[in-house]
């Protein structure tokens, strides 16, 4: 099973406490924008066998959203944080690194 | 926030849906059919996010900003009533395909999926009377959708800003663009 520590609250809450929100650090484009821009946020995401960001909410704890780094195939965690940010923070991204040198995901490495 | 990022999109990609289908006829040379010729089934999708409920949007009367808070909720039902009209659009043209196929004398199709014909007497009428019918909600559609997603995108940044400054630092970073925080 799937547990995540929700930044919000400290508690460590397990699948069931927590509704998925997809990709995290989308940058979402409206009208003005160019259609592969649009088109680009609206329907591409990454799906990535491995590291992989994602939005989730506390939905059934403090009800707050946060964000997860975490390992699509093992399942690891390699942190979570808070939505109020606009890239993984520092010790989340060398908790990556060790485990997976020169990974990538979107704009971050 | 969610539900309103999901008003725009729904609105902005049906507006995109529809415009597409008109460089595309003018690219395929059937520039010079009727809109509801060039316009051929929407490809809309049937999600319909939750109502915005009062007491996501409770905050903003605190803040201040009532009339946003009508601003929220009014754009939803207005973006849920032009996917309506999409759908009976996609109705209403799917029966007057159906009638040219059955009447026509020398109907053609321009590329597999835009259709062009002549009738004659009764026939004549009551496809004139459906092309009407159907150009009439199209315009309507467009028109709705042009004024709706501008309403949209102004709203959920109005939203966006009250609700980082009335909740300060506690609300989710979202990168919009046209934000120049990010």
């Amino acid at each position: 099973m799937l547990t995540l520590l929700c930044p919000c609250c400290g508690v460590q809450a397990d699948e069931t406490e927590l509704a998925p929100g997809g990709e995290a650090h989308l940058k979402r484009y409206g009208p003005g924008s160019t259609d592969d821009d649009f088109e680009g946020y609206l329907f591409m995401r990454e799906n990535p066998r491995g590291v992989h960001f994602e939005r989730w909410r506390h939905a059934n704890g403090c009800g707050k959203w946060f964000l997860a780094a975490r390992d699509t195939v093992t399942l690891e965690v390699y942190g979570t944080y808070s939505a109020q940010t606009t890239e993984p923070p520092e010790h989340i991204k060398e908790a990556i690194t060790a485990k997976h040198p020169g990974w990538s995901w979107r704009e971050f490495a | 926030m969610h539900k309103l990022q999901s008003v725009l999109e729904t609105s902005e990609n049906l507006r995109r849906a529809i415009n597409r289908q008109f460089v595309a006829a003018n690219e395929e040379g059937a520039g010079d059919l009727e809109p509801w010729a060039k316009v051929v089934e929407i490809v809309a999708d049937d999600y319909k996010e939750e109502a915005i409920s009062v007491s996501e949007t409770a905050f903003l009367i605190d803040a201040k900003r009532a009339e946003l808070m009508n601003d929220v909720h009014l754009i939803q039902r207005r973006v849920w009533h032009l996917l309506a009209a999409s759908k009976k659009y996609n109705a209403l043209r799917a029966e007057l395909v159906k009638f040219m196929e059955e009447h026509h004398q020398d109907g053609q199709p321009e590329d597999g999926l835009r259709v062009s014909g002549s009738f004659s007497g009764k026939a004549a009428f009551v496809a004139d009377m459906r092309q009407k019918q159907l150009q009439n909600l199209l315009g309507q559609l467009m028109d709705g959708l042009e004024t709706d997603t501008e309403e949209a995108w102004r709203v959920l940044l109005a939203f966006k800003q009250t609700a980082e400054e009335y909740f300060e630092g506690m609300f989710p970073v979202f990168k919009l663009e046209r934000d120049e925080k990010c």
